[in-house]
């Protein structure tokens, strides 16, 4: 049968109800689809066979194996990347943390607490790469603010080389990372929170429940689930370091401290042309964020204690 | 409330009695109590605020802190920063860029994922399909591809195009999942004497579904601009030439040629990220909701 016949006609012979609704509802979904499985599904796939070539500046692929893939043991770079990277990732949980404080206390009533929500979520909506210009600048050794603060308080002697030194280039980008993100959890834990309903509230305190006990046997395990999305999606935030890393430390810190898989991916192919090989640091990557997400469905689904 | 037949004491009696009283809105005990998380609120907004604060004292007062005793407050501000980074830098034309692709991206995901999210409200062969391929494109983010989806663009001939910046920002599966359940709430009923009344599919969409899902539009809208606007890596894989650069790319270029002039980059960041700001300021509550319900989506 001819299908794009009959739907000129806008007759259906031979098809059902469903029928119909089928084909309208794929020729709906076409233009989004297309998107996605260009954009989305295809370079997995594509990911996974350029792993086993070596790409010309051309663009022309020889086949070479594993190869690629053994060059990730001789690459000390990838394992400093890969620990950052899961470093990285840390950086949600102490988020959540700072946020879920300050989730409960912005919860409470009392004057200015929209004021202050907005103030915490405000660094969350600035482009990461504004982030990085505005701390690149107060992270200075000699002219930043967060030494001139730490040394007119007495909290260090000596001032601290920030981005300059392999030892805080890192830190220096976790603390930017948990400082970015602790709004958007902080929202999220509030939608959270404002789901519980109240009468749980009033049960426990009848029955004699001290605040802490409501914390601790109401409040948290009722976030539960609250507190796996904050995860799920938090690992989409750190891939905003990116951008970050790039402005403040564009070598990736002193030897390669501060360097991540996405960035160490992206110099690989941009920088020095090894697209088979950034295909592989991609794979890695894909390995990762799976692993993660499993970890945050599983948070997520246990709800209840 | 079992509890309740369970009384053996006066002293139950007593903290159930209490305890059912509405709360106490006054009394020292109270307003120090207030005061309290006030003080603690206050404190944590100044922490979380201040690097914003001085973004925007560093514009307009141009201090260091080398060699004199910095003043924590704005003294003596001027917009001279402004004005030099209106004038110097090629910031209307970086301007533009954004504008476009960002327009192209809002664009694509209000029409786009409201055809797809249509199809969903719908009963047909092969939804569970694809809902399964929407849920493994979501598992990945689009950033961890930048090779591949470089490649993709390349073959597609879109290499160092604005389209080809906004193509892959024009669907999102989180805004689909978001209008889905938004159209889904609107009444069968509705939909059904529409469609008794003779009324066309798009009109089911744009007529029925879209005045009916206005907070679920404008999630979309908010989300999808932000993320348009704010994205650097995307287009600096895809951009090469700087007449085609949006704002973030500009940014970053501007920062590198003018290493050490950080007045005048702090000026820059504030007049780029301005339209999200004023967006945000304007739109609060919205744009809460949709920070939040994009991330319950998923």
């Amino acid at each position: 049968m001819n299908i794009t016949e009959s739907f000129k006609h806008r007759e259906w012979p031979d098809l059902s109800r469903k029928g119909r609704v089928t084909i309208l509802a794929w020729i709906a979904a076409l233009p989004a689809l297309t998107v996605i499985v260009l954009y989305r599904i295809i370079p997995i796939l594509y990911n996974f066979y350029l792993s086993f070539n070596e790409m010309s500046y051309t663009g022309e692929l020889t086949f070479v194996g594993l190869s690629n893939y053994r060059n990730l043991l001789h690459d000390p770079v990838f394992l400093r990347s890969l620990a950052n990277t899961f470093a990285l990732m840390a950086t949600i949980p102490v988020g959540i943390a700072v946020a879920l404080g300050l989730a409960i206390l912005l919860n409470q009533k009392f004057p200015g607490r929209n004021v202050f929500r907005s103030a915490i979520f405000l660094p969350y909506i600035i482009m990461m790469v504004g982030i990085g210009v505005i701390w690149q600048y107060m992270f200075q050794t000699d002219a930043g603010v967060i030494n001139y603060l730490l040394l007119q308080t007495g909290l260090v002697s000596d001032p601290i080389r920030w981005l300059s030194s392999s030892r805080w280039a890192l830190i220096s980008v976790l603390i930017v990372q948990v400082w970015k993100t602790v709004g958007f959890y902080m929202i999220i834990l509030l939608a959270g929170i404002q789901m519980i309903p109240t009468q749980v509230y009033e049960v426990a305190r009848i029955d004699g429940a001290s605040r802490w006990q409501r914390f601790r046997h109401i409040t948290l395990p009722l976030l539960r689930p609250t507190i796996g999305v904050c995860f799920l999606v938090g690992i989409v935030t750190t891939y905003r370091a990116f951008d970050l890393i790039m402005v403040m430390m564009p070598q990736g810190g002193p030897n390669h401290s501060a360097e991540i898989l996405l960035t160490w991916m992206y110099k690989q192919a941009f920088s020095y042309g090894e697209f088979g090989y950034g295909a592989v640091l991609t794979m890695v990557m894909y390995v990762v964020v799976l692993l993660m997400v499993f970890a945050g469905w599983k948070l997520q689904r246990r709800s209840f204690e | 409330m079992s509890r309740i037949n369970e009384i053996v004491s006066t002293a139950d009696a007593r903290r159930i009695y209490d305890s059912l009283q509405p709360r106490q809105d006054s009394g020292w005990n109270y307003r120090l109590r207030k005061f309290g998380m006030f003080l603690l609120g206050l404190l944590a907004a100044i922490a979380f605020f201040f690097p914003l604060y001085w973004l925007i004292m560093i514009a307009l007062t141009s201090q260091a802190l080398i060699g004199r005793e910095p003043s924590i407050l704005i003294t003596d501000p001027s917009i001279f920063n402004f004005v030099t980074v209106w004038y110097q830098s090629d910031i209307l034309v970086l301007f533009a860029n954004s504008l476009i692709i960002t327009i192209i991206a809002v664009v694509g995901n209000l029409v786009l994922c409201s055809f797809i999210a249509y199809s969903l409200t719908r009963d047909f062969h092969g939804k569970r399909g694809l809902e399964i391929l929407l849920v493994a494109a979501m598992l990945v983010p689009f950033q961890t591809s930048i090779i591949p989806a470089f490649l993709v663009t390349r073959e597609l001939g879109l290499l160092n195009s604005r389209l080809g910046v906004a193509l892959p920002f024009t669907v999102s599966v989180i805004i689909i999942l978001i209008l889905a359940s938004a159209f889904r709430s609107v009444p069968q009923s509705l939909v059904d004497s529409a469609r008794m009344d003779g009324a066309s599919e798009l009109y089911i969409i744009f007529g029925v579904f879209w005045p009916l899902s206005r907070p679920a539009l404008a999630t979309t809208a908010i989300l999808s601009f932000v993320w348009m606007w704010n994205e650097y890596m995307w287009p600096l894989v895809v951009i090469s030439s700087p007449s085609n650069r949006p704002l973030p790319l500009g940014l970053a270029e501007f920062q590198s040629t003018l290493a050490g002039e950080f007045a005048l980059q702090y000026a820059y960041v504030i007049l780029i990220t301005l339209p999200v700001i004023v967006m945000f300021l304007l739109l609060q509550r919205q744009f809460i909701r949709s920070i939040a319900q994009s991330a319950l989506k998923e």
